[in-house]
């Protein structure tokens, strides 16, 4: 229960940052008057409402449905890895292309969700980067970024 | 109604054009697929192919988007029997006696009779849609800027009254979505707002990346490395019409669950998965066998299944006619009409007809085709569910950033998806649920421009949402949402003391 308590109180926290950052901003664009409404009005009056309600969250009791969430716990090493792998193929998509990096993210995510067979996670990963291009660029039309790939003839 | 005839007629001379049937097509199949598929709901699909769709006709791409909305439907109740997972939110109950009935061996009448169902509710529906939209859409037009704002607001406190956690939790979200949906130039001033200086933000978050962040990259991010092996009810299923018998215990539940489906649909913010539950405990209640209720009856599949069809087809009603969404899925295809530069609500009848109402036909062309597709290939469907989640999350990542980035061929649209799978990941981790965040972020310009345009009509005076008298009646029925569960709470606390 401790452990529930604590993490209600650290989300209603987070809201409550989040609300006061946006208040003081649309403080700051002009909330203009009754008559005239101002660019931040609808933000101020929706971020006070939002202060009030995760103050209400830090105070009443540990919300129960977090029992549940607390029972299958979200591996946060894996997590971080994935985002670290993403952020990495966002920065690079445009770099090196779609078939690279999309095959290289494909392998590192397959490796990341528990595939065992390196066999199997190259076939899945180049196989799928390449169905994925086919559809998207050849049969739709997309633009994709060729990257270092769009040199070759 | 001798217009809406002539308008359907008109419809069908579109919808049946072999492209836009193929459209229509790929639409309830790729519904039904995510309907199939646990962790790929309809929103995140057709957030992922609207940038497909760019190149098509407003019309043909919008007879997909729906395709998928309410193929989704049919899909979720084949995992639900199968596998005791639904497939879709809307299909939750249908596990309960679904299930059963399989592990008796009856997964064959089970699947026949939520198909049936689902064709039957689905038909109602849209016929029912056809009847009462135009309607709806000629009586909206006296609404004003007051009536706009006060009727967004009800949806809004629906959605949050209906939400399955935290009420106080939701009210926060639907308060986070306003403020994250009106980021962007001012509509009136054109002021840069939360921008921080990027260009790629005047224009606003987008939805797709939103909306791919919050429901499919999170979903995804929570699944790692959790590994479970599904447990897929035998190899083969046979006998998937249901006999005599089953028809007559099903009849009952199929009408009541139609009906009662598609008049809550209709209702602003009510969505599919609430008609469901009461779907159930109605035919519960009705049953002389209520005690088997749990353990194979086939009133608990055909009565929840023809509810939450019919209700999706309820929930367009709304959409079309008045603009407002009931749910993250339709709210992600009034972002879709915006995209096409279509303005749904009571002027969209008259401004597109060809669109209203060739969408509205494919939706009767739609539900022919999920029955003569759905029985046949069942066990393929069923085949489908044994791919690993450890390849199918890889495959969703990779969808859901490719979709991002061809929307406006920009990486930030993607930083922004990522950025919302991690915060949809931590929502789920404090309780809070990621609906009533979309539906106010959709709804979100357009609150702040009724609510703006109001203000000025009145002279700055509030009290303008009370004296008009639909306003004040949109506003009574919000406060009444936000208000009950204190009441209720009080009436339960009231006789726990006696007890």
């Amino acid at each position: 229960m401790p452990k529930i308590r604590n993490l209600d109180r650290w989300g209603a926290l987070a809201w409550m940052v989040f609300a006061v950052f946006i208040a003081s901003q649309a403080w700051a664009l002009g909330l203009g008057t009754r008559s005239a409404p101002g660019p931040g009005m609808v933000f101020w009056g929706s971020a006070i409402i939002l202060f009030f309600l995760s103050c209400l969250v830090l105070l009443r009791k540990p919300d129960p449905h977090l029992a549940e969430e607390m029972s299958s716990p979200i591996p946060w090493g894996k997590v971080i890895s994935v985002l670290a792998a993403l952020g990495l193929y966002i920065a690079f998509f445009e770099i090196a292309g779609f078939l690279v990096s999309t095959g290289l993210l494909m392998v590192v995510l397959l490796y990341l969700a528990g595939a065992t067979s390196r066999v199997r996670i190259l076939t899945v990963a180049l196989g799928g980067t390449f169905c994925i291009y086919l559809l998207f660029h050849v049969w739709l039309k997309i633009r994709l970024p060729g990257g270092i790939l769009s040199i070759l003839p | 109604m001798t217009e809406a005839m002539a308008g359907l007629l008109q419809g069908f001379v579109i919808a049946l054009q072999p492209h836009n049937l193929f459209y229509c097509f790929v639409g309830v199949a790729m519904g039904t697929l995510v309907g199939v598929l646990p962790g790929l709901g309809p929103s995140v699909t057709i957030a992922m192919l609207l940038p497909v769709t760019f190149g098509l006709e407003p019309v043909s791409a919008i007879i997909m988007l729906s395709g998928i909305c309410y193929g989704a439907m049919y899909g979720g109740s084949t995992t639900s029997i199968l596998l005791k997972i639904p497939g879709e939110a809307s299909s939750v109950l249908t596990c309960l006696d679904g299930y059963q009935m399989a592990r008796k061996g009856r997964a064959g009448p089970a699947l026949g009779i939520s198909a049936f169902g689902s064709f039957i509710a689905g038909t109602f529906s849209v016929a029912g849609l056809t009847v009462v939209a135009p309607v709806l859409g000629d009586f909206a037009l006296r609404f004003g800027p007051p009536e706009y704002f006060s009727l967004m607001i009800m949806a809004m406190t629906v959605v949050v009254y209906l939400s399955r956690k935290s009420m106080i939790k939701s009210l926060m979200m639907a308060l986070a979505g306003l403020i994250l949906g009106c980021v962007g130039m001012d509509p009136m001033t054109a002021e840069p707002r939360f921008t921080f200086g990027r260009m790629e933000l005047g224009e606003g978050l987008g939805l797709v990346p939103v909306v791919v962040g919050l429901f499919g990259l999170s979903e995804v991010l929570r699944n790692l490395g959790s590994g479970s092996k599904l447990e897929v009810i035998p190899a083969k299923i046979k006998a998937l019409f249901p006999n005599r018998e089953d028809w007559k215990r099903s009849a009952g539940p199929i009408g009541r669950g139609t009906l009662l489906g598609f008049f809550l649909g209709i209702l602003p913010g009510v969505g599919t998965i609430v008609p469901q539950f009461l779907s159930y405990a109605l035919e519960r209640r009705l049953s002389k066998r209520s005690e088997f209720f749990g353990s194979g009856e086939i009133e608990g599949v055909a009565g929840p299944e023809a509810c939450n069809n019919a209700a999706m087809g309820g929930t367009f009603i709304p959409l079309f006619s008045l603009g407002i969404p009931s749910n993250a899925m339709t709210a992600m295809l009034l972002g879709a009409l915006m995209v096409y530069g279509l303005r749904p609500g009571p002027t969209l009848i008259n401004d597109s007809p060809d669109l209203f109402w060739g969408v509205i036909a494919s939706m009767y062309v739609g539900n022919a085709l999920l029955l003569v597709l759905n029985l046949p290939l069942i066990p393929f469907w069923a085949s489908l569910i044994r791919v690993p989640y450890v390849y199918l999350s890889s495959f969703i990542v990779i969808f859901c950033l490719i979709g991002t980035y061809c929307l406006n061929n920009s990486v930030v649209d993607m930083y922004i998806a990522v950025l919302f799978g991690l915060i949809g990941l931590l929502m789920s981790k404090f309780g809070y649920e990621p609906a009533p965040l979309v539906l106010a972020f959709v709804l979100g310009p357009m609150i702040e421009t009724a609510l703006r345009r109001s203000l000025v009509l009145g002279d700055g005076n509030f009290t303008l949402f009370f004296e008009r008298p639909l306003s004040a009646v949109f506003l009574a029925a919000a406060v009444l949402f936000l208000v009950l569960p204190l009441f209720k709470r009080r009436v339960s606390e009231g006789l726990g003391a006696e007890d």
